[in-house]
């Protein structure tokens, strides 16, 4: 390997000299009758990335349906194992499941997570059963969840740049005041899950 | 290249005094002239760039690198992201039997507006016979071929990638740039 191809900073303006030395002395040494060259840049960029993330709905939270009982009835969902359960209701059907949403993150060194829950589910009459929230959550998708006791938020901490971030979190809860009472149909309510990150 | 030279000799002989008649002779020769005339040229395909990378955690030392035969980034210690590209060349030429490709390159890049921040590079380079075909690793700074055949034409192509290292968490954000010459001659 000549010397001459490989070279440091501190001998840029030498390194130029001596290249072009050493393509003339090539050409006509080594006889060659054609040559040519070409450039190739490098390019890196270092940055601190902007921090970043986003929710993903995985299901919506639904509890089938429900027959009242004599007396005022709930239904639950789990949020943990999204199991449905009920009381003082004569029958529940359809398919039940946990609300659920994945959320992830890059370069962050904080990722918050704050739902909003209704209340109220509300018929489109505007008869309404009580809801109580409960809420979870796990680094994996289908197992693991651990359930919220009183936060209304969860704070998850990053190192910052590099770093990558997902979580899992499950809705359920109860319906409650379920009553023949009340119209049939379907009532409804929104909860609203937002990401924030720094 | 067959280089074609036409002679003509014209002979012109006159009537002599003593009534005497000749035929005029016109002489027309060719001359092939086979000489080979190697041509060997680069055009450059893409650029080396390596993407963006993050800083890496104290304590600790980054890298990335960009393979010249699959073309791949990997990193130690830090993040990547964004767009990367395996640097291209490709050699053409015609009436070639043998040729020579040397590449020319400091070893650090340096960034953009304060130039006297740098980053260790270290190159990697491999060649093909084709665009994406099978590359083969080069060791050192020079690639030769040597033909037992001229070929009437030549296509090789030449791939370059690398490490760039040296990440530390305190380096100077933005861009780093370099560049390799490739140089080839022909015979």
């Amino acid at each position: 390997m000549p010397g001459f191809m490989y070279t440091t900073a501190n001998s840029v303006m030498k390194t130029v000299i001596l290249v072009l030395m050493g393509f003339s002395t090539a050409l006509a040494a080594w006889g060659f009758q054609s040559s040519g060259s070409e450039t190739v840049d490098v390019e890196i960029t270092l940055a601190a990335p902007s921090p970043s993330c986003s929710i993903t709905l995985t299901n919506d939270l639904s509890y089938g349906n429900v027959v009242p009982g004599s007396s005022s009835g709930s239904v639950t969902i789990s949020s943990t194992t999204g199991d449905r359960t009920h009381e003082d209701v004569d029958e529940v059907s359809g398919s039940a499941t946990v609300g659920q949403v994945e959320v992830a993150g890059n370069h962050g060194t904080q990722y918050v997570v704050e739902p909003v829950f209704p209340t109220a589910l509300e018929e489109s009459g505007g008869d309404t059963l009580t809801y109580s929230y409960k809420w979870a959550s796990s680094d994996a998708a289908s197992s693991g969840y651990v359930e919220f006791t009183t936060e209304t938020s969860d704070t998850n901490t990053g190192t910052g740049t590099g770093h990558s971030f997902t979580k899992h979190y499950r809705f359920g809860g109860t319906v409650s005041g379920i009553e023949t009472t009340l119209p049939t149909g379907a009532y409804d309510g929104e909860i609203t899950v937002a990401v924030s990150c720094s | 290249m067959k280089v074609a030279v036409l002679t003509l000799f014209s002979l012109c002989i006159a009537p002599t005094a003593w009534g005497q008649t000749a035929d005029a002779f016109v002489l027309a020769k060719l001359f092939v002239n086979s000489t080979a005339n190697p041509q060997c040229t680069f055009s450059s395909n893409d650029n080396l760039v390596f993407g963006s990378a993050g800083l890496p955690s104290s304590g600790t030392t980054g890298s990335v690198t960009v393979s010249p035969v699959t073309g791949a980034r990997s990193a130690n210690n830090v993040t990547t992201w964004g767009t990367y590209t395996v640097g291209q060349v490709q050699l053409t030429g015609t009436d070639i039997g043998s040729y020579v490709v040397s590449i020319f390159l400091d070893a650090e890049v340096v960034h953009s507006s304060q130039g006297t921040e740098t980053l260790d590079y270290d190159v990697d380079w491999a060649q093909a016979e084709t665009s994406s075909g099978s590359y083969t690793s080069i060791t050192g700074f020079s690639y030769s071929h040597a033909g037992t055949a001229r070929a009437t034409s030549l296509d090789r192509y030449f791939q370059f990638g690398g490490t760039i290292g040296g990440i530390l968490p305190g380096s100077v954000t933005g861009v780093y740039e370099g560049s390799i010459t490739v140089w080839a001659g022909c015979v």
